[in-house]
């Protein structure tokens, strides 16, 4: 039985002044995919993320979620979509359950128990009524991974998901995408410069180099050829330098 | 129309979070007692009898609506735009399901029933006092003069939070738009003085329309005319600042 396609993107453009960006993105995510999004800094992998949640505009292209034009039916699109991306913010000023509870009046099905649900998987639920001023880089990251999964979404996007968290965290986050992958058959687009645990946690991997994507493989079919993940990004790397 | 109600509820609960409306609201507490205290002074030393209980409210709205709503607009716009956008919180709100134009649209209203709260507040706390304090002049027509004053400076007040939002999506700092706004403030101030002959063509001329309202021969011809002035400003500058909203890239 054919997968459901959860996000396409059809010739995604977008060029900045100084002629970086991204270039012709074209590439399905199916329903259940852990989908790896590597690339060196600078390589485009922010930006595509920017323009898969509305952040940014494209100059040509088009994203769909669940067949959705973000361009045509944002509301629609993104309902089901939670994300971090480049950081993982909240508001100062207000605690951690009360930038939760903030967030989940946009969504119908989240109540107090959700909320305290996500603060307990995300391992933040002591510190739930400090205000997240204080918080630490992991701590802020646990809350934008608490936020991004809030509403049960079926598409997470998270742009360095890992970013200032301890072992522990990393091996928790890690463990938590599985399950929601496997049992909730939500869906993740992650990108990370941590390419040992995008080995771990991921299935498909894309490759982007230069604001262009370069391949797109399975991690089974990767690690066929090459020793780890790391050999194989080396050698796309230098594959795309030669030409 | 349910992501929208949610949007501006979120951005009400945001605003008030931020403490600024109630600092301005203790400053109107302060207005209020600074208009009563010369008031009893110039009554009791020059024996003039400048404000009865039924005008007292109608002279502390002429002191805010030219000082501090104005600055409270100009502080929650700064907090709603400038700021979301230098935080990097803006994005929050962005990637949730509510389209730019609602979040737009939502958080003027939201700095709209702020501003209509703290009016209220005002009117009821100087009421209070201009009856405690002051001989009263009390009757039905002279609470409904107090409670039209208060409700029509609604309307300026929106226009100018319109001007402002437009500002705060085309500078990128919170000192910008402040000076920006307080220089647009004072010169368009100054320029209705200088020119009073077109002076209705200047926006802060309308903060004190409501004494349109109030008048014994109520001018309707200049009522609309204004009202036809503002509503251009409003159709003009949220556009811009709407184009401006939607296109900036996070």
């Amino acid at each position: 039985m054919d997968k459901l396609k959860v996000l396409e993107l059809t010739g995604l453009t977008k060029i900045y002044i100084n002629n970086r960006g991204v270039f012709d993105l074209d590439l399905d995510i199916y329903e259940g995919d852990i989908f790896g999004f590597l690339g060196p800094n600078g390589a485009g992998k922010t930006t595509a993320m920017k323009l898969m949640t509305g952040m940014m505009h494209a100059d040509r292209g088009d994203v769909r979620i669940f067949g959705h034009s973000i361009k045509d039916l944002f509301e629609t699109a993104i309902r089901d979509v939670g994300c971090i991306v480049e950081t993982a913010e909240s508001y100062p000023y207000l605690t951690a359950s009360e930038n939760l509870r903030l967030f989940s009046r946009y969504y119908h099905d989240v109540d107090e128990r959700r909320i305290d649900e996500v603060l307990n998987i995300t391992g933040i639920f002591k510190f739930r009524n400090e205000k997240t001023r204080n918080f630490s880089l992991g701590m802020k990251q646990r809350l934008g991974i608490a936020s991004a999964i809030l509403s049960h979404p079926k598409l997470v996007i998270l742009d360095e998901p890992l970013n200032g968290m301890d072992v522990e965290g990393m091996v928790e986050m890690r463990n938590l995408i599985k399950r929601l992958a496997e049992e909730s058959k939500t869906t993740f687009f992650i990108s990370s410069h941590l390419i040992h645990d995008v080995e771990l946690t991921c299935d498909r991997i894309g490759i982007i180099l230069e604001g262009r994507l370069v391949s797109v493989d399975t991690t089974i079919n990767i690690l066929r050829n090459f020793a780890s993940l790391e050999n194989y990004f080396m050698s796309e790397v230098d594959r795309y330098g030669k030409l | 129309m349910e992501s929208f109600r949610s949007s501006v509820l979120i951005e009400i609960i945001k605003m008030y979070r931020r403490k600024k409306i109630r600092v301005i609201l203790i400053l109107s507490v302060a207005v209020i007692v600074f208009v009563q205290l010369i008031s009893s002074v110039v009554r009791g030393r020059l024996g003039i009898l400048w404000n009865t209980s039924s005008v007292f409210p109608i002279t502390v709205l002429s002191v805010i609506s030219y000082t501090l709503i104005p600055l409270l607009i100009i502080l929650l716009i700064i907090d709603a735009f400038t700021n979301e956008f230098s935080h990097n919180t803006m994005k929050l709100s962005v990637t949730r399901p509510v389209s730019r134009f609602k979040i737009y649209l939502s958080k003027l209203t939201a700095i709209a029933v702020l501003i209509f709260f703290n009016l209220i507040t005002v009117m009821i706390l100087s009421s209070f006092v201009g009856v405690l304090f002051n001989p009263v002049s009390f009757s039905l027509s002279g609470f409904i003069r107090i409670l039209v004053s208060y409700i029509v400076t609604m309307f300026p007040m929106i226009a100018f939070a319109v001007v402002i939002a437009f500002f705060a999506n085309i500078f990128k700092s919170s000192a910008s738009v402040f000076f920006t706004s307080v220089l647009i403030f004072l010169i368009s101030s100054a320029l209705g003085l200088i020119f009073s002959r077109i002076s209705g063509m200047f926006l802060t001329s309308s903060l004190d329309w409501y004494k349109l309202w109030i008048s014994d021969s109520m001018p309707i011809g200049k009522i609309v005319s204004q009202f036809t002035m503002m509503t251009g400003y409003v159709i003009l500058f949220l556009s811009a600042g709407y184009y401006k909203f939607d296109r900036r890239d996070l």
